[in-house]
């Protein structure tokens, strides 16, 4: 993808997909300004990497292995770095966001939430394996994007959504 | 609590993404000029400075090398000198070569290959600088011996014998050791772990586990 067409062309899909950069991005950054950032990194990578796409390719396919790897390099990187600042000013967005939803959250809201909550709090690959999953991608796919075979991903999953699922009721409890 | 009950969730409409970003020819490319800028201060940033900087130390350990060989005559001092020099210099090109290697690898890191594949590559990355260090330690007994000449070694003082033997054995063990153990596969060793959490190598150390973590993840453990 290197010329201006081609340029057109990654833009529009990337507005078409870019459900998949915001959920990313929420999974992998602790406040506003990081997501942004991790937003941009991705879109860049994305532009950078674009000769790696064939059109053969599933393009959400391709999409996805360059946004997580993108993501976890970029969570990785600031980890450490912001550990002791992020919690703090997610303790605060945190409070901020409870305050301003309290007069409409529903159960259906408070289970959104949690869900994120408890993805947010998995192991940086768990974290990816789950987004592909409620991402409703099948096995095979995810297999491909992650670099492991069917049969891990099938084992993973089942794994991983049990402790999901009690990570949510103790939230919602 | 059903899977597509969660599934749903996960992709009910959400006015948050409309919102997150729009993208257009020109943000692209402002977004692109940005990033370019950016990206030199990452992974590349402190390896290009390592090089630059050793090829520095190279240059001057070089020229003493030249003219001491070609300007002085021969004589225990010369050979300690010279000796301790070319030790100092082949262990600093060996480190600078690794690091030029790392550079190579840095560019062909390919962000749309498999995650795992991608991620161990980046974190193999973040400790390599081990490798070189481990043979930048190799070079520490050197410094305690490159000036010693025949004046020192015949006349010189019980205390100056002390010192000088303490010195090197100490250095020589060090090194010795920290080459020995500083490496992947000592990393569940709590004294290793210790050493290198003591010296400020704490993201190399996040970078092995990591590693780990990509191989289990891998092999389903």
């Amino acid at each position: 993808m290197d010329n201006q067409n081609n340029k057109k062309e990654l833009v529009k899909l990337i507005q078409e997909n870019k459900g998949i950069v915001f959920k990313i991005c929420n999974s992998y950054c602790h406040n506003k300004e990081d997501r942004e950032d991790l937003a941009q990194e991705i879109i860049y990578q994305l532009w950078k990497s674009g000769k790696t796409f064939h059109a053969d390719q599933k393009f959400s396919t391709w999409m996805y292995r360059v946004a997580l790897n993108v993501a976890i390099s970029f969570y990785r990187k600031s980890k450490s770095a912001t550990a002791l600042v992020s919690l703090k000013e997610n303790l605060k967005d945190i409070e901020d966001n409870d305050y301003e939803n309290a007069d409409y959250e529903n159960e259906y809201e408070k289970t959104r939430k949690s869900l994120q909550k408890s993805i947010n709090e998995l192991k940086e690959l768990d974290r990816a394996l789950i987004i592909l999953f409620l991402e409703a991608k099948s096995y095979k796919e995810i297999a491909e994007i992650l670099g492991i075979t069917e049969t891990n991903v099938a084992t993973k999953i089942s794994r991983i959504k049990d402790k999901l699922k009690q990570k949510i009721l103790n939230f919602n409890n | 609590m059903e899977d597509e009950y969660l599934k749903g969730i996960w992709n009910s409409p959400n006015n948050e993404i409309e919102n997150f970003f729009n993208i257009n020819d020109q943000s692209f490319e402002t977004i692109q000029i940005k990033k370019a800028k950016s990206k030199l201060k990452s992974l590349l940033f402190p390896k290009t400075i390592g090089i630059l900087l050793g090829l520095g130390w190279i240059s001057f350990m070089f020229m003493l090398i030249y003219f001491c060989v070609l300007y002085t005559p021969m004589s225990v001092g010369k050979f300690f000198f010279v000796g301790s020099f070319s030790m100092i210099l082949i262990s600093t090109v060996l480190a600078v070569f690794l690091y030029v290697k790392d550079i190579f690898i840095i560019k062909q890191i390919d962000n749309s290959e498999s995650v795992t594949i991608t991620q161990r590559k980046l974190a193999t990355l973040q400790f390599s600088i081990m490798k070189s260090v481990r043979i930048l330690w190799l070079q520490l007994p050197f410094y305690t011996i490159w000036y010693l000449n025949y004046e020192l070694i015949v006349h010189g003082s019980i205390i100056f014998w002390i010192v000088q033997i303490f010195c090197t054995g100490l250095t020589t063990w060090l090194a010795v050791w920290l080459f020995k153990n500083i490496n992947y596969e000592n990393l569940n060793k709590k004294r290793v772990r210790n050493f290198m959490h003591g010296y400020g190598f704490y993201s190399v150390i996040q970078s092995l586990d990591f590693v780990k973590e990509i191989d289990n993840f891998k092999n389903d453990r």
